[in-house]
C-alpha cells in the first residue's frame, strides 16, 4: 500500500491510457462510417457482368460489413481488445501489419529530427545562460522569435533548391535508397541496414536523411527555444535560485538546477510536436519520397477503406496519447512539484 | 528570524516592465506586415500582370522581365499565380479566423458556464469539453484529410476542416477566462436583478472573457495559412487550377528534381514570408493595442467634450 501511495502519480496516469484509446477508437469507428461511398459497391464494380444479390452479400460478409452498425461496433471492440484491427478493404492485408510496417520508418525520421532540434535547443540555451554576450544573446533571441511553424516542407524546398539544384552537394531526394530494397527486420530502416551489415545502404540512407532532418531541426528548434529561454529567464530570478546562491551552492549545480527546472515546457512542446508529426510528417515524407504512415491515411481516405482508416486513426491517436503520457511522466519526474497530490506553495 | 532574513535579502528585484515609448511608428510597424498581405490579396488583380488560371506563354520559361517568376509546366505565369495565391490564403484565413473565434468563444463560454453544474446542461458541457480534448490528440493534417474525405472536396469542407483543427485553442482560452469571470460580483448582481442566464451570459460574460481569444485570432489566421498549404501539398486542398501555394509547390516538384527551381521556390517563399509576417504582427499588435486603444479613446473623449 505504501508502494502505491509513493507511486500513485504514474500508476494513475498510466491507467487512463487504455480507456482513452478505447473511447477514441469508438469515435474513429463512427467517424469512418460518415465517409461517402460504399466500399462494397466499389469492390464489386470492378467485376464484369451482372452481380447477384447473394454475391454482394458474400462480399459484404467477407469485408466484415454485414449486420447493423452495432454488430460491427461489437466486432470492432472485440478486435480492439485482441489487438486485431481487421483486414484492409482494398489490399486485403491485415491492417495491423500495414500500420506497423510503416510506423517505424516515420518514427525514425521524427525522432531524428526532433532529437536534433532538442539538442540544438539545449546547446543554444546553454550558450544563452552561460555567456553574457549581448550580441550572442540577441541573436539567439531573434532566432527563437521565428517560433512559428513555417511548414516544414517549405523549409525543405529551400534546402533542396540550395543544396541539390544550385550547389549539387546532395543527391536528388528520391527515396531512402537509390537502388535495391530495404531489408526489413525491425522496420526502422537505419537499424535494419546496420543489423544486416549493409554499410553502403546505411550511408546512402544517412545522406538522404540530411535534408529532411535539417529541415525539421530548423523548423522546430525556435519553438522549443522560445519555451526554453522563457523558462530560463523565469527560473533564474526565482527565490529557489537566489537561495541556492546565498547558500553557497557550487555554480555548476545552480546551472544544472536552473536547466532542469526550465525544461518542463520544452518537454511539453516536444511531445506535442511528436504527436502531431506522426500524421503530419506525410508532407515531408512525400516530398522526399519516403513511405510512411501518413500516406496510408491519405490512401485509405481516397479509396474509402473503412477498416484501414479506422485502424490508422486508432494507432495514430494511440501514439499521440502515449507521447502525451510520456511528456506528463517526464515532467513529473523532472519536477516533483507537478506530481498530483503534492501541494506546492508556489502556486 | 530566518524567515525575515530570507524575505528581505533573497527578494528578487522587481522586474520593471520595459516601458516602451508609444509612437505611431511602433503601431505602424506592428500592423504593416499583416496589412501588406491583406493589400496584396485585395489588389491581386491589379498587381498580377496575367490571368492566373490560363496558359499565357510557353511552358517552363525561366524568370525574365516579362515573366518575373517564370512560367510553370503548363505555361501559366508563376508571378500572377503566386499573387493570387495570397488572395486564396487570405480568403480562407479570414473566414476560418472568424468562424473559429466566434464559434470558439460561444462554445468556450458554454463549457465554462456549465462546468460543475448538474443536469443535462452540465453533461453537455462535459461532453463538449471531452470532445475538444480529443480533438487536440488528432494531428491537424489527419483531421483535415478525414473531414475533407467525409464532406467531399469543396471550399466549405476545407473551411470546416481547418476550423475544427484550430477551434480548440480558442475554446480552451475562453473557457479558462470564463471560469475566472464567473466568480465576479457583477454576475451575482445581474442574477439578483432578475436577468435571464442567457442575457447575462451574452451581455456580461462574453464581453469580459473574449480578450485571449481575440489575441489568438491572428495566430489562427497564420495557422490556417499553414494547414491550407499543407493540405494543398498532399493533394486534398483547393481544387487544381485555383492558384493555391501548397498545391503549386507539390505540382512543381517533378520539375524541381530536374533543376527548374522557379515554379516551386516562389510560392514557398511567399508561404514562409506570410507565415512569419502574420506571426510578427500577432506578437506586436497585442503589445501596442492598449496604447492604441487608450489613445483613440482619449481623442474621442476630448472631441465629444469640446462639442458639448
Amino acid at each position: 500500500m505504501s508502494w502505491y501511495r509513493a507511486n500513485r502519480w504514474w500508476v494513475l496516469r498510466l491507467a487512463r491510457l487504455p480507456l482513452d484509446i478505447f473511447v477514441f477508437g469508438t469515435i474513429a469507428f463512427f467517424l469512418v462510417r460518415l465517409l461517402p461511398g460504399d466500399p462494397v459497391s466499389v469492390a464489386i464494380s470492378s467485376r464484369s457482368g451482372t452481380v447477384s444479390p447473394e454475391a454482394i452479400a458474400a462480399v459484404r460478409t467477407q469485408m466484415g460489413l454485414d449486420g447493423t452498425v452495432w454488430d460491427q461496433l461489437l466486432r470492432f471492440w472485440g478486435g480492439l481488445f485482441q489487438g486485431d484491427l481487421g483486414h484492409s478493404l482494398v489490399t486485403g492485408a491485415p491492417v495491423i501489419d500495414e500500420v506497423f510496417s510503416r510506423l517505424p520508418s516515420t518514427i525514425e525520421l521524427i525522432v531524428l529530427g526532433l532529437i536534433g532540434a532538442f539538442v540544438l535547443c539545449l546547446v543554444l540555451g546553454f550558450l544563452y545562460l552561460r555567456f553574457a554576450n549581448r550580441a550572442l544573446r540577441a541573436s539567439i533571441r531573434v532566432y527563437s522569435s521565428f517560433a512559428t511553424t513555417v511548414p516544414v516542407f517549405v523549409v525543405a524546398i529551400f534546402l533542396i533548391v540550395i543544396f541539390y539544384v544550385i550547389l549539387d552537394w546532395l543527391p536528388a531526394p528520391l527515396g531512402r535508397v537509390s537502388s535495391g530494397t530495404l531489408p526489413v527486420i525491425t522496420g526502422f530502416p537505419l537499424v535494419d541496414e546496420l543489423l544486416t551489415g549493409n554499410v553502403d545502404l546505411f550511408g546512402e540512407t544517412l545522406v538522404q536523411y540530411i535534408m529532411p532532418v535539417a529541415a525539421m531541426v530548423l523548423t522546430y528548434t525556435p519553438n522549443l527555444l522560445t519555451q526554453y529561454i522563457g523558462g530560463l529567464d523565469r527560473e533564474l530570478v526565482q527565490p529557489t535560485t537566489r537561495f541556492q546562491v546565498a547558500a553557497g551552492v557550487p555554480r555548476k549545480w545552480i546551472f544544472f538546477s536552473v536547466f532542469r527546472r526550465s525544461l518542463s515546457s520544452v518537454v511539453v512542446v516536444f511531445g506535442l510536436f511528436f504527436g502531431s508529426l506522426i500524421g503530419g510528417a506525410v508532407t515531408i515524407e512525400s516530398l522526399f519520397g519516403f513511405g510512411g504512415i501518413g500516406a496510408l491515411g491519405v490512401r485509405s481516405v481516397q479509396s474509402v477503406d473503412f477498416t484501414a482508416l479506422q485502424g490508422f486513426l486508432v494507432v495514430v491517436v494511440a501514439v499521440c496519447l502515449i507521447a502525451m503520457l510520456v511528456v506528463d511522466l517526464v515532467n513529473m519526474w523532472l519536477d516533483p512539484r507537478r506530481r498530483p497530490g503534492i501541494e506546492s506553495e508556489a502556486s | 528570524m530566518a524567515e525575515t532574513l530570507i524575505a528581505k535579502t533573497v527578494q528578487a528585484p522587481p522586474r520593471r516592465p520595459a516601458r516602451k515609448r508609444f509612437g505611431w511608428l511602433r503601431v505602424t510597424l506592428a500592423f504593416l506586415p499583416l496589412v501588406a498581405i491583406l493589400v496584396v490579396a485585395l489588389f491581386a488583380p491589379l498587381i498580377a500582370p496575367y490571368d492566373p488560371v490560363t496558359t499565357v506563354a510557353a511552358s517552363r520559361l525561366p524568370p525574365s522581365a516579362a515573366y518575373l517568376f517564370g512560367t510553370d509546366a503548363v505555361g501559366m505565369d508563376v508571378f500572377s499565380r503566386t499573387i493570387f495565391g495570397a488572395r486564396v490564403a487570405v480568403q480562407f484565413g479570414v473566414i476560418v479566423a472568424l468562424c473559429s473565434t466566434i464559434g470558439g468563444i460561444l462554445i468556450g463560454t458554454f463549457i465554462g458556464l456549465s462546468e460543475s453544474s448538474r443536469g443535462v446542461v452540465g453533461w453537455i458541457g462535459r461532453l463538449l469539453n471531452q470532445i475538444s480534448d480529443y480533438l487536440i490528440a488528432i494531428p491537424s493534417i489527419i483531421l483535415g484529410i478525414v473531414v475533407v474525405g467525409i464532406m467531399g472536396s469543396s471550399d466549405f469542407a476545407l473551411i470546416v476542416a481547418i476550423t475544427l483543427c484550430l477551434i480548440q485553442a480558442t475554446i480552451k482560452l475562453t473557457r479558462a477566462e470564463v471560469l475566472r469571470v464567473r466568480r465576479e460580483a457583477y454576475l451575482e448582481a445581474a442574477k439578483l436583478a432578475g436577468e435571464s442566464p442567457l442575457r447575462s451570459a451574452l451581455v456580461h460574460v462574453v464581453p469580459n472573457s473574449i480578450g485571449p481569444a481575440m489575441r489568438n485570432m491572428p495566430l489562427v489566421f497564420g495557422n490556417c495559412v499553414i494547414i491550407l498549404a499543407s493540405l494543398g501539398f498532399i493533394g486534398v486542398g483547393v481544387k487544381a487550377p485555383t492558384p493555391e501555394w501548397g498545391y503549386m509547390i507539390s505540382s512543381a516538384l517533378s520539375s524541381l528534381m530536374l533543376g527548374r527551381w522557379w515554379p516551386a521556390i516562389f510560392p514557398a517563399i511567399f508561404v514562409a514570408l506570410s507565415v512569419l509576417a502574420i506571426a510578427y504582427s500577432s506578437r506586436a499588435i497585442p503589445q501596442v493595442w492598449p496604447y492604441l486603444a487608450a489613445n483613440v479613446k482619449k481623442r474621442f473623449r476630448t472631441e465629444r467634450n469640446s462639442r458639448a
